[in-house]
């Protein structure tokens, strides 16, 4: 699981433009959306694509994204239970 | 008759560190490469390191190029934004297109896609400055800056009170430019900044820039010159004939001109017609160079401009653009004439 979060972080920083963290800087738990990262919409769509093309899994329910994506913990482990 | 518009700020990034304070061309950065990329001013003075990370570089030199005109101006509210792109957001489109082949039209990534219009600058300044107002793109080739001033002069003349946030800006491309060698526009030979402008080989230098102003219908003690006139044609049989008839119009002589700017770019091909200009009509002027300093893309017409105000500021012209030996005595009005490719003619006239 450990290699999987460190591996999102790369992903995540990568994707998203995040050029003052690295992956030491993000916490497993902390938020993505909101007071934690900051992200936004056009962010959550970029981590929709990232999850289809590098896992293989389609979020069928947008409403499911918010809780996949609130931190790199649970996208992680969204992963680990849905990847092809 | 439309009025004439005072700029009172201007910003420029390009291929010299124009953007930083008291630049002004009397020492150039030498290149030996093409395409030439514009240098990075520290983006982050003046842009949210959060909207930063998903800005193309057009969109970062244009909010920089804007933020350093503001500040001359010392104003920190704009009416409208009008601007000029010749290609627009070239990465994200190019990234776009790439992805659109790769994943055969799925999994698209959203922001090269939202970011590829030509308007994407412009809209990043409206959001950026919280402008609400009139908003307009010009996409006309190598005109794309000139029909933003024209748009500039007709807007503020029907809004005269408003507060008119106009500039040009363009980027290189990471795949584009190959298109462009394939087509035979890009210089090989003596491919170098400074351009040597006797040079007899063909082609041009790629480069990219954003050249900003602030420019309403009020005169200030902030006001760097006045734009009275500009005039654009895509063919032109005689570009002599074209520019006496421009200054016929606007009832200007040129013997009442101090200097003309000229957009000779080292392209053996087409640098003849500035040739003729200068041994004819403009033969007893100081004539001036920018593009063998600045490179070559569609609005650099817009850093003619920004350095004509220098020169109004300075009252001098850097030696390393002077074209002739010419001198005089001020400079208080000057001529910009340019074209591309043998199209896309322009001219503007400025006076301080």
């Amino acid at each position: 699981m450990s290699e999987l979060t460190q591996e999102l972080k790369a992903k995540i920083i990568t994707q998203l433009n995040l050029e003052d963290l690295t992956v030491d800087d993000l916490d497993d738990h902390t938020p993505l959306f909101g007071d934690g990262l900051g992200l936004d919409s056009i962010d959550a769509l970029e981590l929709i694509v990232m999850l289809d093309k590098s896992y293989g899994i389609k979020l069928s329910d947008p409403k499911e994204g918010r809780k996949v994506f609130e931190t790199v913990q649970t996208m992680a482990d969204f992963i680990e239970a849905n990847r092809k | 008759m439309i009025k004439p518009i005072y700029i009172h700020g201007s910003g420029c990034i390009s291929i010299q560190p124009t953007f930083e304070a008291g630049y002004f061309f009397d020492a150039l950065t030498s290149y030996a490469q093409n395409p030439v990329p514009a240098l990075d001013p520290d983006y982050k003075a003046f842009i949210p390191a959060l909207q930063l990370r998903r800005m193309n570089k057009s969109m970062r030199m244009a909010l920089f190029a804007s933020r350093l005109a503001m500040q001359e101006a010392g104003i920190t509210s704009i009416d409208a934004v009008i601007t000029g792109s010749g290609l627009g957001c070239l990465r994200d489109s190019e990234r776009f297109v790439e992805h659109l082949r790769a994943e055969e039209g799925s999994s698209l990534n959203p922001t090269p896609f939202i970011q590829s219009t030509h308007n994407m600058a412009a809209a990043a300044l409206a959001l950026s400055l919280g402008c609400k107002g009139y908003n307009m793109t010009y996409v006309n080739n190598a005109n794309s800056f000139e029909s933003a001033l024209l748009d500039s002069l007709i807007y503020l003349a029907e809004h005269p009170t408003e507060t008119v946030l106009l500039g040009g800006v363009d980027e290189l491309g990471e795949r584009t430019p190959q298109f462009w060698d394939i087509a035979g526009y890009l210089k090989h030979e003596g491919a170098e900044i400074p351009t040597p402008l006797d040079d007899r080989t063909p082609g041009e230098i790629a480069a990219e820039g954003a050249i900003f102003f602030i420019a309403s219908q009020q005169q200030s003690y902030q006001t760097l010159g006045k734009v009275l006139a500009v005039e654009t044609r895509l063919e032109v049989d005689n570009p002599p004939a074209f520019i006496a008839e421009f200054l016929q119009r606007n009832g200007v002589s040129t013997d009442a001109l101090d200097a003309v700017m000229l957009g000779c770019n080292g392209d053996a091909r087409y640098d003849g017609i500035y040739r003729t200009l200068g041994d004819t009509l403009f033969a007893d002027l100081p004539q001036v160079a920018f593009k063998h300093t600045l490179g070559e893309y569609d609005t650099v017409v817009a850093a003619a401009l920004f350095l004509v105000l220098g020169i109004f500021q300075h009252q001098h012209i850097p030696q390393t653009l002077l074209l002739n030996e010419v001198s005089s005595r001020t400079l208080q009005r000057i001529l910009i004439y340019t074209q591309r490719r043998g199209q896309n003619h322009s001219v503007i006239l400025v006076e301080k």
